[in-house]
């Protein structure tokens, strides 16, 4: 009995504590009857103000930066009731699901978030009211990405690629380089057709040695080679891949940024699934060039990729050579029938020559109308230049005209670097990486394309905590959009990686290069990205 | 007459060993083994664990399985910040073992192996005394241990009801310890097949230990199979996937299994370890195992170049030049070691007379030979000394990688990134630093600097380090760096780099390439030196010898330094020039001098 009594006394307890905690940590709501206009825009962070946003986004949480003794946001659109919330630190942390009905009933429509606060004088104010235009298109379910800290070519701390539902802030890892001991590189991934269920991961391990897994249907079938950039042909059946030689150093005194990264050599191939044939054609392979970033087209009758002329002569020693900062990038295309296995022509797309610039990593919306690329001053990686922007063609327009004309999308560009972006599947929705809030940590935001292929004002990932971001060591990147999670388990990518099982390939006309590997040769340490 | 004193004797003993005990391990681990150097991590400990201030931390271990645990160890290993504090929580640990191992073999009367009890808090000590961290597995024991004095505690002749009992227990358990729970249904399974003869029981919470994890952790928390059967015990892929957190584990793994021994030997040797009720005490011999089995692991595990390693790093870090000297001189068998012995003379102002009391090696200058290439946490401190500021954030974000986001590395960073102006990153690092315990003081105070002066254009540290930066566009390879290159280069870009300028004066000492040193001799005038160093003094008159005088450098040199020189040769002389057999005298006599060193590339060797 006396047992019995204490137990339901310790219950009680943390019941009244679980509660006490939630109310103080979340506030109470608070009903304002009287308060007075402030003229200007509450200072927000992160910066959710006159944005695009899709009815499936977690909800914009957001720190009030003013000074004050209580806080409240009303947040409202036409069809359904208000959702308000009060805090006592500013913090302003929206329920999921109240945040997902509301957007849900609005679609279309505007939403709007009136931020009062509450001075030492007991009065309230009012800020300008911040409007969001909720879009009629959804974004992609989940967003893959890679996460790891800022590092300088060694892979040795966590790496990892994570699935994020959007609608809310749950996230589960797909791969962590812990499972496949002494770390590694995790250095690229890729879905067909923003699809689940069909994925290429690329790797790179000390102990494993290199690899591709190539994930479908549940299946995972590791492939012994070092490859990097890959990109799935829309029908499945394919995929081209770039064979990279990255070179990284370091510059001793510059302010910003100070790696760089060249191929010191590259080429593209194409994997036949069926065939299990990995081999390359001339086109996509030549001496005097290299060739990297091969994207689809999503009709898959054109391969987009990059070239660049040899400035330099191969060498393993990890030396950045004299001309480094003269590599340049053309954006290519060239066209193929998947039921011959042909290659066409080869058509220039833009030129470094044209734009003084490289253009690197074209990605072609699904709808085919768009191309975005990155756009930086020299070199194959964008993520280590600040002066790498987004830039969009419109191809449709170019096809008619015969000429391709780019626009630098300065709606979303910042001083900072901007890259790694992906489409969403009903081409409206664009995630990007940019590093404009320090210089060295990229974070991953959104904006929506108009018909125009103008912009919407970029949002950052939301996040739970509103400064989740200013104080994260991570740096994100590469996000990919996928329609829904994808069921492979983080052990069963890990067992493929760590077997000596491979799957035996055929290797048609392909060069040895310094791009190319040995089978299952194990990784230098060095020459890793973010 | 005899057998009462022995018996007196024997009672005291047993009632004194167990405060003793735990009052001298707290001590030693205290003033010897001084914890706060597991804190730093020497740049050896990579598993140390990362600890943040805050709701949103704790709500990432909050929601897992084991996080708890996790969690409650990472904050309590923040303690050994300080070494008492860090002392009381292991002597702790280790008490709450022996208590909880007692009690549990006390009601099952098990009570000739009470000496049991004290076995993990002596792996305890073994663990610390090799520098390397497992508290947080040893940590989730003891919840685990406190379940199972629980679930005594709970017991009933029921069995029914010690099985509801043990179901609500393990699920607790679980969620507090993760994986451990199979250790806990192992030594309820025991407890109950083996004094209980509860065939059935034992057998239920045995497949319980096996089944809940995947049903909680699987089912309910949606974790992977690996985690729910692994996270924080020895064997987790957390531990297993870094080569250097091997070290000690398998003491670790001991640790796990003293109980579960303890209580199987109790069970099926009945009469051999058990007595009567009532008579827990130990005897004299048992009181003898103790001590002699504590002795026995502090002088085996004890491990002076690893302490030394430690010791200097953690003084380095910092800036206790004096300590680090002292420190150094013990035991001065490493390159680390020398390495930062030479950054603390450099700011004691010794590096121009005291470079050769310490064995000097072609590579302990800068680190930068080519099988030290991942030595970066080594590196770091010197680089940003000397104002190769990008190199030192190489280096840094590559010790990141290997150590996490250790306070001293952010730190550290932090100071690069103002540095460089670049304040928005400088802001990321101090944010994460002002949820830190210990460096969070230090974080606000420059946060708000920056919110006063956003440039930190007041700041004398930051100013300094912005002086000595290198501003010409260059770039050095990162393996095999030219030191020569760099050192030169960074005094073309400030001379009055004193510590560039020292840096190559030792390198060219050490390299033996004299001819250098005496032409960097006209910068001397620069760093108001009240004379010429007897190093380079040496090296002017090894220059010189044989040489006709070179004028005015060579009128530098004093008559004390040549007097020594002089006898230097006479006792080379003396064995009619055999280097070797007139090593043991010079040794002696001048084995701390450059000349000792240019002809033997040895030093240190005057004691």
């Amino acid at each position: 009995m006396k047992k019995t009594f204490l137990c339901l006394i310790i219950l009680t307890a943390i019941a009244a504590i679980t509660i006490t905690a939630k109310y103080f940590y979340c506030g109470r709501t608070v009903t304002i009857e009287k308060y007075s206009d402030n003229d200007r825009d509450a200072k927000i962070h992160p910066d959710y103000s006159e944005l695009t946003i899709p009815t499936n986004i977690a909800p914009l949480n957001f720190a009030v930066n003013e000074q004050g003794e209580y806080y409240h946001a009303k947040i409202y659109s036409s069809n359904t009731e208000p959702i308000e919330i009060s805090s006592k630190d500013g913090n302003i942390i929206i329920p999921v699901s109240k945040w997902s009905k509301l957007l849900k009933a609005n679609r279309g429509h505007k939403l709007s978030i009136d931020v009062f606060i509450k001075k030492q004088d007991g009065h309230w104010e009012k800020f300008n009211t911040i409007n969001h235009q909720i879009a009629n298109e959804d974004i992609e379910g989940y967003l893959v990405y890679r996460q790891l800290h800022p590092v300088h070519d060694l892979v040795n701390g966590k790496i990892a690629i994570y699935q994020r539902n959007l609608q809310n802030f749950h996230q589960t890892t797909i791969l962590d380089n812990g499972y496949y001991r002494e770390g590694g590189c995790i250095s690229c991934h890729s879905f067909c057709n923003n699809a689940p269920d069909k994925m290429v991961i690329t790797i790179r391990s000390r102990t494993h040695g290199n690899s591709m897994l190539l994930v479908e249907d549940g299946k995972v079938k590791k492939i012994s080679k070092r490859l990097t950039y890959p990109a799935w042909h829309p029908s499945g059946k394919m995929i081209s891949i770039s064979l990279n030689r990255i070179h990284q150093v370091f510059n001793s005194s510059r302010k910003t940024e100070v790696r760089d990264a060249i191929d010191i050599d590259s080429m593209i191939a194409y994997y036949q699934n069926k065939q299990r044939v990995l081999k390359t054609n001339t086109a996509l392979s030549q001496k005097k060039r290299h060739e990297t970033y091969p994207a689809w087209s999503p009709d898959g009758k054109y391969l987009y990729f990059c070239v660049s002329p040899v400035l330099w002569k191969p060498t393993p020693e990890m030396v950045m050579p004299d001309r480094y900062d003269e590599s340049k990038y053309d954006i290519v295309r060239i066209s193929y029938d998947i039921e011959n296995d042909k290659w066409g022509q080869l058509e220039t797309i833009v030129t470094a020559r044209e734009t003084g610039k490289s253009c690197l990593a074209p990605k072609i919306s699904y709808d085919g109308r768009w191309l975005i690329f990155s756009m930086c001053n020299y070199s194959s990686f964008p993520p280590f230049q600040p002066s790498s922007d987004l830039c969009i063609i419109d191809l449709e327009e170019g096809l008619k005209n015969g000429k391709f004309t780019w626009r630098n999308m300065s709606e979303i560009n910042s001083d900072k670097s901007e890259g790694w972006h992906c489409w969403s599947s009903n081409s409206k929705w664009i995630a990007f990486t940019s590093k404009r809030n320090s210089g060295q940590f990229s974070r991953t935001y959104f904006s929506y394309i108009n018909s125009d292929g103008i912009a919407s004002k970029p949002f950052v990932l939301p996040q739970k905590d509103p400064y989740y971001y200013d104080s994260l060591l991570m740096t994100n990147c590469l996000p990919e959009f996928i329609t829904g999670p994808t069921k492979i388990t983080k052990e069963t990518l890990a067992r493929a990686i760590r077997s000596k099982k491979h799957l035996e390939i055929n290797m048609i006309d392909m060069p040895m290069t310094m791009a190319t590997s040995k089978a299952n040769q194990a990784s230098s340490p060095y020459g890793s990205q973010d | 007459m005899q057998k009462p004193i022995i018996k007196s004797f024997s009672k005291i003993c047993s009632v004194l060993v167990t405060p003793i005990f735990f009052i001298l391990m707290f001590l030693y681990l205290w003033l010897f083994v001084d914890l706060k150097l597991i804190y730093h991590g020497g740049g050896w400990l990579t598993n140390f664990p990362v600890f943040y201030k805050g709701w949103f931390f704790f709500s990432d271990f909050a929601v897992k399985p084991g996080g708890i645990a996790e969690y409650g160890a990472a904050f309590l290993a923040q303690m050994f910040h300080y070494s008492w504090a860090g002392a009381i929580i292991v002597t702790g640990t280790g008490f709450g073992i022996f208590l909880c191992i007692n009690y549990i073999l006390k009601a099952s009367k098990t009570c000739n192996l009470g000496l049991s009890g004290f076995i993990p808090a002596i792996l305890l000590i073994a663990i610390c005394t090799q520098y390397t961290y497992h508290f947080t597995t040893v940590f989730s024991m003891l919840i685990m241990l406190l379940g199972v004095c629980l679930y005594i505690k709970a017991s009933h002749e029921n069995s029914k009801y010690r099985v509801g009992c043990f179901f609500i227990i393990a699920a607790v358990m679980f969620y507090l310890a993760g994986a451990t729970v199979i250790w806990f249904a192992l030594i309820c399974s025991i407890l109950e097949i083996g004094f209980k003869k509860n065939w059935q029981n034992g057998l239920i919470y045995l497949g319980a230990g096996l089944l809940l994890p995947y049903v909680l952790g699987v089912s309910i928390f949606n974790l992977s199979l690996i985690d729910v059967y692994c996270n924080n015990m020895p064997y987790s892929w957390k531990l297993t996937c870094r080569s250097d957190s091997h070290r000690m584990l398998r003491v670790a793994y001991g640790i796990y299994l003293v109980l579960p021994l303890a209580l199987v030997l109790g069970a099926f040797a009945k009469k051999r370890f058990r007595q009567q009720q009532g008579d827990y005490s130990l005897s004299i011999q048992e009181v003898l195992i103790i001590v002699l089995a504590s002795v026995g692991t502090v002088y085996f595990s004890f491990d002076i170049e690893r302490q030394t390693l430690f010791k200097t790093d953690y003084y380095v870090c910092h800036e206790q030049w004096k300590e680090t000297l002292e420190s150094a001189k013990k035991h001065p068998n490493s390159y680390f070691t020398i390495n930062s012995a030479n950054l603390a003379l450099y700011h004691e102002g010794k590096l121009a007379t005291g470079l050769f009391t310490f064995p000097q090696n072609i590579n302990s200058l800068l680190l930068t030979m080519p099988e030290l290439v991942q030595a970066h946490w080594n590196r770091f401190n010197t680089f940003l000394d000397l104002g190769l500021i990008n190199i030192a954030e190489h280096e840094l974000l590559l010790s990141m990688e290997k150590f996490d986001e250790k306070p001293i590395i952010l730190k550290k960073l932090a100071i690069v990134y103002m540095v460089k102006n670049n304040m928005d990153s400088a802001k990321i690092y101090l944010n994460a630093l002002s949820k830190t315990i210990f460096d969070s003081k230090w974080a606000t105070k420059y946060l708000e600097e920056i919110k006063k002066d956003p440039a930190l254009s007041n700041d004398n540290y930051i100013g300094h380090l912005r002086a000595l930066m290198v501003s010409e566009s260059k770039n050095y390879a990162y393996i095999n760096l030219d030191k020569e290159k760099i050192l030169v280069d960074l005094l073309k870009q400030n001379s009055k780099n004193k510590m560039a300028f020292e840096y190559l004066m030792s390198w060219y000492l050490i390299s033996r390439q004299v001819d250098k040193a005496v032409k960097s001799c006209d910068k001397f005038s620069g760093f108001n030196y009240s004379q010429i160093p007897p190093y380079y003094q040496e090296a002017i008159l090894i220059y010189s010898a044989g040489k006709k005088p070179f004028g005015k450098t060579e009128k530098m040199v004093s008559p004390k330094i040549r007097a020594e020189f002089m006898e230097i040769n006479q006792i080379i002389g003396k064995y009619r020039g055999n280097k070797q057999v007139a090593f043991a005298e010079l040794a002696q006599k001048y084995g701390n001098s450059y000349t000792f060193y240019f002809l033997y590339e040895r030093s240190g060797m005057k004691k």
